[in-house]
């Protein structure tokens, strides 16, 4: 093969290359666009799960705090009645 | 017929014959009046006096002078005769052959007979053994069915105990807890035995202690005492306080009363160190056991407490005195009242008599009066007690009760909404992890796309060195090292997305692993309230607890709103299903040929609607195009995602998924 033909293949090969460069930096860029995407895609996903596990655990936090009111109460009510029933006896043990 | 019969008949024959020619009726009709019932071939000469006495008659009926037959009407009997001599030529045969068979007949049926008698005494025999073996099998199966509930009982016992296992409770506390529930002795060693080596049981009278793994502090308990625990709730019979019992909690000693304060809310510990020592005891009594159960359980046990019968029996055995004392005034009144009616009596007697002495009698009267009114008014007093008593436990009941009813409302309210919004998350994440599909479809694209890319690089490069370049220097070229660069650049950014994709995956199931995790101890707690008001025995369902710790349960969670298998029509097995739409291509079909041909085959073979992809929702919600191409794994990964976000019980689709291809 002659250095002509050999640089003609050559310049040949090389268009190729560069289309292919072409096509790897496109496809490329094509992904770094995707990937935002889909990125805020999912940011915009996990916010509304975010809000939502928001509400549940303000709905919890109330709940809990209606749990140890009733316990305060229910405590108060058990304590009342003991106190009572240890002045019944005291006053049976009287009369 | 034997021979004597054949020979008596042969003379009756004659006979007839004779009182015919001398037309004797009378004769005949003795004859025939004579003649055996049961020899069948009597029928033809009874035939024939008949005949003739008819004969007879009709002619005498014609004429006064003497009747006697004509030679043609003789000739005609005669017919008859021989007719009959013929017949029982005939029948000899037939006749010693009826004679042999009943012969026969009666030999046999005295054999039976003579069996029958023989077998009669076995029978009776047979019939009481039998009897005998019902009553046995009766009794064997009253045992196998009473066996039958004590083993349901033993298993109910196991299960109890390898709950408190689970919670690492001291095995104390479990046989204790085991006694609480109904367990005997025997059978708490027999459950406990093998599981924790030699253990002591509880003595008959202590208290049965409810307990987690916390701080175990022994407390000598007093006889029937009431029960701090979530799961011995009112049960009158096994808490009978009398005053004698609650006598005994003084017992309890000051160390224990000044802990329990301990184990209430801060806000009323300053009301119970204030209380009085008896109050306190008491309060210490109650509370027993409190300190073993974990804090975030002690709502429901202290509920557990207020709901004790304890509270309910120390009024009512007051109330119970106090009716005794009333009963003894009552009978003393009486007795006064008898005794006042007796001396009326006698000071009207004795002053209708004119007798002086019924003055003393008099002021006796006034007294008992007096002392009858003092007696009444005491037992105004007890009687006024006594409602008072049974107005507190009215009270207090109803104190109680609307402290549950008001929290059982709250967890009504709240976690219906709790639950929703669960459920909305739930759906998030599909569609979310439908979306991350959508994403790893392209991704595969990509890397199919950069491998290509990478193929038409190598054979660029073969090309190079065919003309003549060693493959160092064609590696050196610029444009291959910047296409190099750029193929390297998108494989980096393909394992960052898919990281990426899987972070997120990860992060967001965590969270909604944690906040399930957080809503479930109060799902499981409005549960245990409304079975602590409703008197039944708390169910320690520790794998309630446990369903939300990993996604697969979790997802599990949202199935509630599945139809159950039994509405759904499931699909018949299908042969494979070929959703590639062009096999002549050697790519991977388009999402959309695969769509189509999944739906033309579900409704070719009358499958499920719901079954039916739609093919714009699935597109949108994965950000792809129709050309999208997908692999079949990919795509059965897409079938099963859709199918999950669109909540189609999996056993409706995975007989389908396993047969696309």
């Amino acid at each position: 093969m002659t250095t002509n033909q050999n640089d003609k293949e050559e310049d040949i090969i090389d268009e190729k290359l560069n289309s292919l460069i072409e096509k790897a930096t496109k496809a490329n860029e094509k992904m770094d666009d995707s990937f935002k995407n889909s990125s805020a895609e999912l940011n915009k996903m996990e916010e509304k799960i975010d809000n939502n596990i928001k509400e549940v655990e303000k709905t919890l936090a109330e709940l809990d705090k209606d749990e140890q009111e009733t316990e305060d109460e229910v405590e108060k009510l058990i304590l009342k009645e003991a106190e009572e029933i240890a002045k019944d006896e005291i006053e049976d043990k009287e009369n | 017929m034997n021979e004597t019969e054949k020979r008596v008949m042969k003379e009756n024959e004659r006979d007839v014959k004779k009182a015919r020619r001398e037309g004797n009726v009378d004769k005949l009709q003795e004859l025939l009046d004579n003649m055996p019932e049961n020899i069948r071939n009597y029928k033809h000469l009874k035939d024939v006096t008949k005949k003739a006495i008819s004969l007879l008659n009709e002619k005498k009926a014609e004429s006064t002078k003497p009747v006697t037959l004509t030679e043609a009407e003789i000739e005609q009997t005669t017919k008859l005769e021989g007719s009959t001599e013929a017949l029982n030529e005939l029948t000899a045969p037939v006749d010693a052959e009826i004679n042999t068979i009943a012969n026969e007949s009666a030999m046999v049926i005295e054999e039976a007979e003579k069996s029958i008698n023989e077998v009669s005494p076995n029978t009776e025999t047979l019939n009481t053994e039998l009897v005998e073996k019902q009553k046995e099998f009766e009794k064997v199966t009253m045992e196998f069915e009473k066996n039958e509930e004590e083993i349901k009982k033993m298993e109910s016992y196991i299960k109890i105990a390898e709950g408190f296992l689970d919670l690492n409770l001291p095995k104390e506390t479990i046989v204790k807890l085991l006694g609480d529930s109904g367990a005997t002795q025997e059978e708490i060693l027999l459950i406990m035995g093998p599981l924790l080596g030699t253990i002591d049981t509880p003595a008959a009278d202590a208290a049965p202690v409810v307990a987690e793994n916390q701080e175990v502090t022994p407390v000598t308990a007093p006889e029937s005492t009431p029960v701090v625990a979530e799961n011995t709730t009112t049960n009158p019979e096994t808490v009978p306080v009398t005053a004698e019992t609650t006598a005994n909690n003084d017992v309890i000693e000051a160390k224990n009363i000044n802990e329990t304060g301990r184990y209430m809310l801060p806000a009323n510990r300053g009301f119970f160190e204030k209380m009085s020592e008896k109050g306190r005891s008491i309060a210490a009594t109650v509370y027993k056991g409190i300190n073993m159960i974990p804090v975030v359980n002690r709502l429901v046990a202290k509920i557990g407490i207020s709901y004790n019968q304890y509270f309910i029996n120390a009024k009512e055995g007051r109330s119970s005195v106090l009716k005794d004392k009333m009963d003894g005034l009552d009978l003393e009144m009486k007795t006064f009242d008898q005794s006042k009616t007796r001396m009326i009596e006698i000071m009207e007697n004795l002053k209708k008599n004119g007798n002086p002495g019924y003055a003393p009698l008099a002021l006796e009267i006034k007294k008992m009066e007096r002392q009858e009114s003092k007696l009444a008014n005491k037992r105004d007093q007890l009687q006024s007690k006594i409602e008072l008593k049974e107005n507190k436990i009215k009270i207090y009941t109803n104190k109680r009760d609307a402290i549950a009813d008001k929290m059982i409302g709250k967890y009504e309210n709240k976690l219906s909404p709790i639950e929703g919004k669960l459920e909305v998350i739930n759906n998030e994440r599909e569609k979310m992890n439908l979306y991350i599909l959508g994403r790893e479809i392209e991704l595969e694209r990509d890397e199919a796309y950069f491998n290509n890319l990478e193929k038409d690089r190598n054979q660029l490069m073969e090309s190079l060195t065919s003309t003549g370049k060693s493959i160092e220097k064609a590696g050196r070229n610029a444009s291959i090292k910047i296409l190099n660069k750029q193929i390297e650049k998108g494989r980096e950014k393909i394992t960052k997305t898919r990281e990426e994709l899987a972070g997120k995956q990860r992060d967001i199931n965590e969270k909604i692993a944690k906040i399930d995790a957080q809503a479930q101890p109060h799902r499981d707690r409005r549960n245990q309230f409304i079975r602590v008001k409703e008197g039944r025995p708390i169910d320690w369902n520790l794998e309630e607890r446990n369903r939300l710790q990993n996604e697969k349960t979790m997802a599990e969670t949202s199935s509630h709103t599945r139809k159950n298998e039994a509405e759904t029509v499931s699909p018949t097995a299908p042969k494979s299903i070929d959703t590639n739409s062009d096999s002549s291509i050697e790519e991977a079909p388009s999402l959309s040929g695969r769509i189509s041909k999944l739906n033309e085959y579900l409704t070719n073979n009358n499958l499920k609607k719901d079954l039916q992809i739609d093919e714009v929702y699935l597109l949108n919600n994965m950000t792809l195009t129709k050309e999208t191409t997908v692999n079949l794994g990919m795509f059965k990964k897409v079938v099963e995602q859709y199918y999950r976000v669109k909540k189609i019980p999996e056993n409706d689709y995975r007989t389908l998924l396993n047969n696309l291809k």
